[in-house]
């Protein structure tokens, strides 16, 4: 057990800061701010490339598969500094999909796919929920049939995020209608421009834009689907476990945090220093010892990783405590900043230049999205704690 | 960053946690309850010296085990699931304070005996809710003795205890106000000490000490203020909160499994009710406090062990851990019903040790105020 970086994981931080010294510019951080995470413009798209360019969307994967052989605590580094720099880092495709390539592809998916995730030149959308397949994403319905040597698709998926700039889409299709729902679901990779797609924008709350996919009659070669037929289902829940993980990075609540605690330190409101009020200074301490729980949950699951196990339970555990969390500092923020909490980002005066709103529009996500908390609590008790299902 | 214990650590708290659940019996701990405490049994103690307990935290050249802060920790986390006697946590807290503060001849009088179960102390360096403030005893130098007089709340097990190791502060016309550490043989000639009631029924004293008068070789340390001997003393407070914090997440791990065996088995409408989502959502909640206040206490007495203060590390272990013992035992009896209400189902020994360690150290106002001012967030005013 040990609570510090070794002399070797400052080296990679070290190098993950020189490297973000010379590639961060203010232009590429007013490009994200206005696009958000949906838009892709060209500077980000520049440094996406250099990232990739260094194989650091694959660092932890084994050097077999094109990656660097780094370990689940280095990522969470990389994730981290990418964080506080306010940039893009690794995206599912890197943390989530392509481990179940590795896991359960055929080694003509592997070879098809994972060198191009390592560069970063192949990126999916999710398609797992669909209109009538919510949090019961086993009933999904979109059909994918075998004909001649390719499979024919038809169906739609919601909540389809980055599909408009994607390459690719991991579909979970069905398969074989007649098993039992969870026996007949399939996975493949499907190019995004194939003929027959096409992409409807739908636009959140947190002004993010997500979508509405539809698929008719779309044709893919019989080599894209992963793994084997029908077996689908188990690579859907290893790579949800894997998104949860990746999804908890508490590094930008701390980023947030710190600024509103160096806001309320330094700034002004109506002529009052916040943190001269002991109700403001209990309340940022509150968020501050729960901002560390947070970062120690996820470091849990990235040393288990590194033990060599999946931290299903832990991972779970992380992103219920940061979703609420997320939601916690968000709220309490606003309320921190009085009626200058309602700001919207766009205005002069927005304090954090509009951070906590839209920390406060996002942040039910990430509640209900990658499993909402409370099947995740069931998840928990069930699978962590060995309590019966609900229907015995 | 590793934040798995290893195969030694998971297999050294294993083994003790065996012993425990033989020599430390629910029975025991109800037998050592009000009206008249019972001394600690012999055979606990002897175990506990056996497995080598009592020394894990010193170094072998003073006759202790050679261990770090954080493995006395595992064993404080093992002694708090099964509601360990207080005495064992007084006496490594003064062991602790004597290792760190007093001479080599002290240290390896003291320790050694700690270590071979043939010492029991208890002391008196803060105030029970965990503010450093000035001491409550005052010492007066006269003659060549120093003389303390003053009231100590809440001290643990003074009447089991064979030294008393007590802060105060000088009062001398010509010399600033420092503090002094005065090492007390018990019993000792103006101390008297009156037992307070506690709905926990442990031993918790009232001590008043009356112009006791002591020679110079009593005191093991006298510094003042922002002195690197008052560091020590900050240390030290923060090394019993960390271990105080292991102590709870070991009591609410305990609490939780004793949840978890009730909802399984007790059946009603037909099913056992641990499979209603109601239930088991409150189960998850339990045990994600319970997992944050662990990996908050570990970090703690990591640094803690490293020689840091780690005074913001500290502190969010204690709140986290207020909340989670808390909310284990508050929620194992919604859980229980009628079951867990009665005093024979046990579960309130507890739930009464979760607030009273809650209560020790400080409750979230304490702890709160100590984290801000440790991020720099005091008031200018």
């Amino acid at each position: 057990m040990r609570f510090d970086y070794t002399d070797k994981q400052l080296a990679w931080r070290d190098e993950l800061r020189t490297f973000l010294d010379r590639e961060v510019s203010d232009e590429l951080l007013e490009e994200i701010r206005h696009g958000g995470s949906d838009v892709r413009g060209p500077l980000v798209t520049r440094f996406r490339k250099a990232v990739g360019d260094r194989g650091w969307y694959g660092l932890n994967w084994p050097v077999e598969y094109g990656g660097l052989g780094l370990t689940a605590v280095e990522q969470q580094m990389l994730i981290d500094e990418f964080t506080a720099r306010g940039v893009p880092g690794p995206d599912l495709t890197a943390t989530s999909v392509a481990p179940m390539i590795m896991r359960h592809g055929t080694e003509a998916n592997k070879a098809d796919w994972l060198p191009g995730i390592a560069r970063g030149e192949i990126t999916c959308a999710v398609g797992y929920s669909e209109p009538d397949a919510g949090t019961d994403v086993a009933s999904l319905s979109t059909r994918a049939e075998l004909d001649g040597d390719e499979w024919v698709i038809n169906g739609a998926k919601i909540w389809n995020s980055i599909a408009h700039i994607a390459t690719h889409e991991w579909l979970c299709v069905r398969t074989d209608p007649a098993a039992p729902k969870h026996k007949g679901i399939s996975v493949i990779m499907v190019p995004i421009d194939s003929p027959g797609i096409e992409i409807q924008p739908l636009v959140a709350w947190s002004d993010l834009r997500t979508n509405l996919t539809y698929f008719a009659d779309v044709r893919v070669p019989a080599r894209n689907l992963i793994g084997e037929v029908n077996r689908g289902w188990s690579y859907i829940t290893g790579a949800l476990d894997l998104e949860r993980g990746a999804l908890a990075s508490a590094m930008q609540l701390r980023v947030i945090l710190d600024d509103l605690m160096a806001f309320c330190s330094t700034h002004l409101l109506d002529g009052v220093r916040l943190a001269d009020r002991a109700e403001v200074r209990h309340r940022l301490a509150a968020l501050d010892a729960d901002v560390e729980v947070a970062r120690l949950l996820n470091l849990e699951s990235a040393s288990l990783i590194e033990d060599g196990q999946v931290p299903t339970i832990p991972a779970t555990e992380a992103k219920i405590f940061q979703s609420e969390l997320r939601q916690r500092v968000a709220d309490w923020g606003t309320q921190l900043l009085g009626m200058y909490g309602q700001l919207d980002w766009h205005d002069r005066e927005a304090p954090l230049r509009g951070r906590i709103e839209r920390l406060y529009r996002e942040a039910p996500l990430m509640r209900f999205g990658a499993g909402a908390n409370e099947v995740l609590r069931d998840v928990i008790a069930q699978r962590g704690q060995g309590l019966p299902r609900h229907d015995r | 960053m590793k934040l798995t214990l290893t195969s030694p650590q998971i297999e050294y708290q294993h083994s003790l946690r065996q012993l425990l659940e033989r020599e430390c019996t629910v029975e025991l701990v109800r037998s050592l309850r009000n009206p008249d405490p019972a001394p600690v049994p012999p055979q606990l103690w002897s175990a506990l010296v056996r497995v080598g307990f009592l020394g894990l935290p010193f170094d072998g050249e003073v006759g202790g085990e050679g261990g770090s802060l954080l493995d006395l920790g595992l064993a404080y986390q093992e002694a708090g699931r099964v509601l360990c006697p207080t005495d064992v946590y007084s006496t490594m807290a003064f062991g602790l304070a004597v290792d760190r503060l007093a001479d080599d001849d002290v240290r390896k009088d003291l320790i050694g005996r700690i270590a071979q179960g043939q010492l029991r102390g208890t002391s008196a360096l803060w105030h029970p809710d965990g503010e450093l403030d000035r001491p409550a005893v005052q010492a007066r130098y006269a003659a060549g003795r120093w003389r303390l007089s003053g009231r100590l709340g809440f001290v643990p097990n003074v009447e089991a205890s064979d030294y008393l190791l007590v802060a105060a502060q000088t009062s001398e016309p010509t010399r600033p106000e420092q503090t002094v550490i005065v090492l007390l043989r018990l019993p000792a000639e103006g101390v008297t000490s009156s037992r307070v009631m506690t709905f926990g029924r442990d031993s918790q004293f009232t001590v008043d000490l009356r112009d006791v008068a002591v020679t110079d070789d009593a005191v093991i340390s006298r510094h003042d203020a922002g002195s690197a001997e008052a560091g020590s003393v900050h240390w030290l407070r923060n090394a019993d909160l960390a271990l105080r914090c292991a102590e709870m997440v070991g009591g609410a791990q305990a609490v939780l499994e004793r949840t978890l065996d009730y909802v399984r088995t007790r059946h009603q409408f037909g099913r056992p009710i641990g499979g209603f989502q109601a239930v088991q959502h409150q189960v998850a909640d339990v045990r994600i406090g319970v997992d944050g206040a662990r990996l908050a206490t570990y970090q703690a007495l990591w640094w803690l062990a490293e020689g840091e203060l780690a005074e913001r590390f500290t502190v969010i272990a204690k709140a986290c851990c207020n909340e989670a013992y808390k909310r284990a035992t508050l929620t194992a009896h919604q859980l229980h019903g009628g079951m867990g209400y009665l005093r024979e189902t046990d579960l309130h020994l507890w739930s009464e040790r979760a607030k009273v360690t809650e209560l020790t150290g400080g409750a979230v106002d304490v702890q709160m105020r100590r984290l801000a001012g440790a991020l720099g967030l005091g008031a200018t005013a």
